[in-house]
């Protein structure tokens, strides 16, 4: 398995929403919407992931769709594997004390962050 | 009784108030877009163009969905980048041939091309017009011709040489000494005096000419050229400085009075058609220039009395002195005659109509008057062929389809050569590196290894197609040339020359001089094949190499 990947805002973003719910299912629109990243962006993130088993993949059984659904195409969901846990935390710990220090350092304008960088929220110690 | 399968827990937050709405025309568009994106996705990965487009059913508005089509076009670029670069899928690849008997047979043939004089013209003569330098090389070379030529005592070739150097002293210094050794080559004085650098050992020559061919406006008009240059300030003048200028006007005069006007194109055409055949010259920069600039000379000067002589002409029927008014008419529309039965170009067809328009004008109505009704009625004809927008008044300017043709040729043969160069380095380094491998242990099944096999294999077959092309784009050219060298020179034979030069050198004389790309030609041309050979490779690697295993969802 390959551990090195960059971990870019766009990452860490996405890591913070997988993380937040970590044992729930997600939807890539969903992810989107609540990370505000474009399509273009998330779904090779989530491809990066998956290639490094730190995402865990699975399409909806067609039986299990709600009845107001039925016709639609199954979908896409995503959540992390336990390793791809324990990467989320220690990259989501590391990103939030280069942004401590780096907001420590700034002290005329404020740094510069991807307003879906969700450093700090309790879900992640619980992950 | 069925097991019942639990449901996984969803993060689905988002309202699913668009599920019955009916699909609206641009979102059926959407739609079928990412199914080709889905259609193109690299089969070992297409489950996510897959997951992509389950995702559609579910966007709000077709902004949305128009934003997700964009994210599904750049994640496939993505994917294929990911496919052509990366090295995760190379165990499930099938093992690479080395080239064999056909990838030398085919190496063979195309260096076999070559042989085709087309080709190999024009491979001489792309790679020429790549040298940004090129204009100094030129000029360097007919020096060291002039040059050679002095030494042998050959006036022809020395005439020949110096009427192609740029350099006014260079020119005028090897002219004096070409017509020193044989003064029949007089007449080349005429054929390189441009721009406004004064050079005093030229000061006799309009003499020396009026006394080699008398009654021939063209020393008169060399005068002029002369004058121009005497009278300039570091380079600069006016219109107005030469129409202030008596010696300047003079020499209009008597250009306008001359009997004759011959400005030796023709001469020029046979004397450059000799040296280029006997120095075995196949370059189009040389030879296109030929239909270029044999036999020009500007024809202002007499241009500028004829419109003096044409005032005087108003200002005399003013004044009821009709017999003025119309001598002066005549003078104008005699030699506006003359240019037009003995000049050659389009050019000088054109200053001919300039010297007729205004003289017929005036003299029409004024013959009628006087009930001379056969000659006013010659003159009506002549006005009506020569009036603004008729074909005989206007310069022929080259159909679209020409340029059309001159453009496609032109980057024919420079990427085809462009092309056969990259592919024949590659062809050499895969060459070397796999006879390397024959004398030294090491990987045989790296990326290298393959490369190298795959290069060696099919880059003879691109050499290939890329020289036949040029032999194709550039043949027209190598006629053109071999009918200016072997047959009766006509005026068909020259713009043929004029439009293969353009063929071989608008593209590269386009980057050197366009506004805001002063580039090299080579550096634009090998963007451009980089750019290409990358897509080929991107494009190859991810649609058509079939070995790739379907990861079904």
């Amino acid at each position: 398995m390959k551990t090195n990947m960059r971990t870019s805002k766009q990452t860490l973003a996405l890591l913070s929403a997988l993380a937040a719910k970590p044992t729930q299912w997600h939807y890539g629109y969903a992810l989107s919407r609540e990370t505000e990243l474009m399509s273009g962006t998330l779904y090779p993130i989530l491809m990066r992931l998956e290639q490094r088993g730190w995402l865990e993949t699975q399409w909806e059984n067609p039986q299990d769709l709600a009845e107001g659904r039925a016709g639609r195409p199954p979908r896409h969901m995503y959540r992390l594997t336990a390793g791809g846990r324990a990467w989320a935390t220690e990259a989501l710990s590391a990103a939030r004390a280069t942004s401590k220090s780096k907001s420590a350092r700034a002290t005329l304008k404020p740094a510069r962050q991807h307003p879906r960088v969700l450093l700090g929220q309790p879900e992640l110690e619980r992950a | 009784m069925f097991p019942i399968k639990p449901i996984p827990e969803i993060n689905d937050s988002e309202t699913r108030a668009t599920e019955s709405r009916q699909q609206s025309a641009s979102q059926k568009f959407i739609s079928f877009a990412f199914g080709k994106i889905v259609s193109l996705w690299p089969a070992d990965s297409r489950d996510w163009a897959l997951a992509m487009q389950a995702e559609l059913p579910q966007m709000e508005s077709t902004q949305e969905s128009l934003h997700w089509l964009a994210g599904g076009i750049m994640s496939l670029i993505k994917a294929w980048w990911n496919g052509a670069t990366s090295s995760d899928n190379k165990k499930e690849l099938a093992p690479v041939k080395k080239p064999g008997i056909l990838a030398a047979l085919v190496t063979v043939a195309a260096l076999a091309i070559l042989l085709i004089p087309s080709a190999n013209q024009g491979l001489r003569a792309v790679l020429t017009s790549w040298n940004a330098d090129r204009g100094q090389a030129q000029e360097a070379r007919f020096i060291r011709i002039a040059r050679d030529a002095e030494s042998r005592g050959d006036a022809k070739t020395l005439a020949f040489a110096a009427m192609r150097i740029e350099s006014r002293k260079d020119f005028v210094a090897f002219a004096n000494k070409a017509v020193a050794l044989d003064p029949s080559y007089t007449w080349i004085f005429s054929q390189g005096y441009f721009g406004f650098t004064n050079v005093p050992e030229a000061r006799d020559w309009p003499a020396k000419l009026a006394a080699f061919d008398p009654g021939n406006s063209i020393a008169y008009l060399l005068q002029a050229q002369i004058r121009s240059s005497e009278i300039s300030h570091d380079g600069m003048l006016t219109a107005d400085d030469m129409r202030r200028d008596p010696q300047w006007l003079e020499a209009g005069r008597k250009a306008m009075e001359s009997p004759r006007y011959d400005a030796y194109r023709n001469r020029r055409l046979a004397l450059d058609r000799d040296v280029i055949q006997s120095l075995g010259i196949k370059d189009p920069a040389v030879i296109g220039l030929t239909g270029l600039r044999a036999g020009w000379i500007s024809l202002w000067p007499p241009e500028v009395y004829s419109k003096q002589l044409m005032r005087d002409a108003k200002l005399a029927i003013q004044h009821g002195d009709k017999e003025t008014a119309k001598r002066n008419a005549w003078a104008v529309a005699h030699f506006g005659e003359i240019v037009r039965a003995h000049g050659g170009t389009e050019i000088e067809r054109r200053w001919a109509v300039d010297f007729l328009r205004p003289a017929y004008t005036m003299l029409q109505p004024m013959l009628a008057a006087e009930g001379r009704n056969d000659e006013s009625a010659m003159l009506t004809e002549s006005l009506e062929a020569i009036k603004p927008g008729a074909p005989g008044a206007a310069l022929t300017q080259w159909p679209e389809s020409t340029f059309a043709w001159i453009k496609t040729a032109g980057i024919a043969m420079h990427v085809g050569v462009a092309l056969a160069i990259i592919l024949s380095v590659l062809l050499l380094l895969a060459g070397c590196w796999l006879l390397a491998e024959v004398f030294f242990e090491g990987n045989r099944d790296g990326m290298l290894h393959r490369i190298a096999c795959r290069s060696a294999r099919y880059a003879p077959a691109g050499i290939l197609v890329c020289l036949a092309l040029l032999a194709v784009s550039y043949w027209p050219t190598a006629e053109a040339v071999t009918t200016y060298l072997d047959r009766p020179i006509s005026m068909w034979t020259l713009q043929n020359l004029t439009e293969t030069y353009y063929s071989v050198y608008w593209l590269p004389d386009t980057f050197r001089f366009s506004p805001g790309a002063p580039y090299h030609a080579l550096a634009w041309t090998f963007v451009t094949v980089c750019g290409v050979l990358t897509i080929a490779f991107i494009v190859g690697r991810n649609i058509f190499n079939r070995t790739m295993r379907l990861k079904t969802a």
